[in-house]
């Protein structure tokens, strides 16, 4: 009965329904069919206290921030000035692809606009440097997806909001598995291009003068880091503010590069409502769901069905993970994240796992999302910005980091604590 | 250039909404601007000047409520085309009409019950004459926030509405291509963000110097 529902859902989203209606009419006809005391009427109450949670609003405040930065040309020069950095390193450039993408992701939040901004830089250096295709699209696909696991990340917010998490300790478990994945997707670059020197496009070296220079051009991006997520860890600021802090940070970068005027902050403006609208919605929306399915007890069962299970937790949680691999193929992450949270979260809760450590697996889940074909995002960001050449080469070239991405699943299994640590030592 | 992006010809329906997410966009800004002084304020002092967090929540609240529509107007509510790609023209245009159809059921039910809330806070005893009141010291009447944010979905129920006249009309005079221009999925998730992103990387990249040296 529950796999009929699940399965007419799944058939219903990829017909082409709005996931929002979809959530919405699920929900209603739940809470009719199922439920003693009619829960439509608490559709207002529920609405309301969920558009005025004040963590949700760092949604549309880093969204703005993101905006503002990619108008304001802060990533290309980034680009410029990390590449002085690590040139010399076999692989060159595909390593300046994985840490700028890392350092903006990490201050924009958007895997489309880190993998489209990095990647018009960065692609035409292909061709003029001889390097192999389908590593260096596959480094600037993978490199995009950086973002959600790195704080300050969007979707970390609204995994916390639906799951009753707290931000800060996300951020703070995130943070070492984030920076190591970055790390290990230039470990993949640097052993290919060791066994396969082919794959390395002609290097060169800067001199310190150059590095030194290119410094000032990593200052902005650093600095906000350290505003919003330095804030948010000294316990100076909530996430929320943290956010405020960033995009008023932001857009004083962008006064003094003489870049904001009007034009940009109406186009920074529709873009942000345009997305937080999109992303509200589904949460709004999903709020409900879960209270419906609260209400009627489906959690409770879901969760008392898994404890009676008695199954080995460890082996549980592959499955879990194979689950989402394979969901992650065909949908849309987003939906795929909030959907499917208010039923799997019980579940890992049941098994004995912590929220916080699922957190930051779920987010490498959805970062493999999309860069796994059929449907992966940023592969066809990637591909588009390319404008040529067979796709495959982009869906090849981003297996090796898919390879890491499981292997730093597997690390966060085996070790807890990777994720576990630093919110226990600041709590 | 802040003319219309999206090679449609802007309707009053598209355009209000587009407005409406400028002011909404504004207003982020306006919360970002008081949240950071609130920040200072009681790191620095230790008092909250401004009330920006109740301020910020009912703002979020409103301008989301009146951004929906301009989430419809530009297509970025999320769909997945999976099987629907596969379907032929006269197919995707009968999805796209039950999409809009159940979006637009959803709309009207939110804002039913969005002032359904309204009228019960006004109804609830307060200290004056408007019902319930926040617990702050702002004491806002929620009546207030409340019909601006049921008046913002009762607008994305209206847009809804008239979409789905309009499909209906589309559809009925055999002109799918109205159709697929006014509700159709015709673009892959994040295309517009990518579109948007080219153009403004393009825009702000010096002309000379295409990549690193």
């Amino acid at each position: 009965m529950a796999a009929l529902a699940l399965g007419l859902l799944l058939i219903l989203a990829a017909l082409g329904i709005y996931v929002a209606a979809i959530l919405g009419v699920l929900a209603i006809f739940l809470g009719e069919t199922f439920s003693f005391i009619p829960l439509l009427p608490a559709l207002g109450d529920i609405t309301w206290s969920a558009s005025t949670e004040f963590i949700l609003v760092a949604v549309p405040l880093f969204i703005l921030m993101g905006e503002i930065l990619l108008r304001t040309g802060i990533a290309s020069d980034m680009f410029r000035a990390l590449d002085r950095w690590v040139n010399w390193i076999p692989g060159g450039l595909m390593h300046t692809n994985v840490a700028s993408s890392a350092l903006f992701a990490a201050t924009s939040g958007s895997s489309v606009a880190t993998a489209a901004t990095i990647g018009t830089v960065s692609i035409p250096n292909i061709e003029k440097h001889k390097y192999s295709p389908p590593l260096f699209l596959g480094s600037l696909a993978a490199g995009g997806t950086l973002g959600i696991l790195i704080p300050p990340s969007i979707n970390m917010i609204i995994y916390a909001v639906l799951t009753d998490t707290s931000v800060n300790d996300l951020y703070l478990a995130a943070i070492i598995p984030g920076f190591l994945l970055a790390v290990m997707f230039s470990l993949a670059i640097f052993l290919a291009c060791v066994v396969k020197p082919s794959l390395s496009g002609t290097r060169e070296s800067s001199s310190w003068d150059e590095r030194i220079k290119a410094l000032k051009h990593l200052l902005p991006p650093i600095l906000l880091f350290v505003v919003v997520v330095g804030s948010i860890y000294a316990g100076l600021a909530t996430p929320t503010e943290a956010a405020s802090l960033g995009v008023v940070a932001s857009v004083l970068f962008g006064m003094y590069r003489k870049r904001i005027n009007r034009t940009v902050l109406l186009m920074a403006f529709e873009g942000t409502m345009r997305t937080t609208a999109m992303v509200t919605l589904i949460v709004v929306i999903a709020f409900f769901l879960n209270f419906v399915l609260q209400s009627i007890g489906v959690t409770a069962f879901v969760s008392n069905f898994m404890e009676g299970l008695n199954i080995n937790p460890t082996w549980a949680m592959i499955a879990i993970i194979a689950f989402y691999l394979v969901l992650g193929m065909f949908m849309e992450t987003l939906s795929l994240m909030i959907a499917t949270t208010p039923i799997v979260v019980p579940v890992i809760i049941a098994l004995g796992f912590d929220q916080v450590w699922f957190g930051v697996l779920f987010m490498i889940l959805i970062e493999a999302a999309l860069i796994t074909p059929p449907i992966g995002v940023n592969l066809f960001v990637v591909q588009a910005v390319r404008g040529k050449g067979p796709f495959r080469d982009v869906v090849l070239g981003s297996l090796p980091f898919l390879i890491m991405m499981i292997v730093m699943m597997l690390f966060l299994l085996a070790f807890p604590q990777m994720a576990l640590w630093l919110p226990s030592v600041f709590n | 250039m802040a003319e219309p992006t999206d090679g449609q010809r802007e309707g009053i329906l598209e355009r209000l909404s587009r407005y409406f997410a400028w002011v909404s966009g504004g207003a982020i800004l306006f919360c970002a601007v008081l949240v950071t002084l609130d920040v200072f304020a009681r790191n620095v002092f230790n008092d909250n000047l401004f009330e920006s967090f109740e301020i910020t929540i009912y703002l979020y609240a409103v301008t989301v409520a009146f951004s929906f529509s301009f989430a419809l107007t530009t297509k970025t509510h999320i769909r997945i085309d999976v099987i629907y790609a596969r379907f032929p023209k006269i197919g995707r245009a009968i999805l796209d009409l039950i999409a809009l159809g159940m979006l637009t059921m959803l709309s009207v039910i939110l804002a039913f019950y969005a002032w359904s809330l309204t009228i019960e806070s006004f109804g609830l005893p307060g200290p004056g004459n408007w019902g319930a009141v926040s617990v702050s010291d702002l004491a806002v009447p929620l009546v207030l926030p409340q019909s601006f944010w049921a008046l913002g979905l009762s607008w994305f129920a209206f847009v809804c509405v008239i979409y789905m006249l309009r499909g209906l009309y589309s559809f009925g005079r055999g002109d799918l291509a109205a159709l697929t221009a006014l509700i159709g999925l015709e673009q892959r998730e994040g295309e517009a963000e990518l579109q948007d992103t080219l153009d403004i990387v393009k825009e702000s990249e010096p002309p000379a110097s295409g990549g690193t040296s």
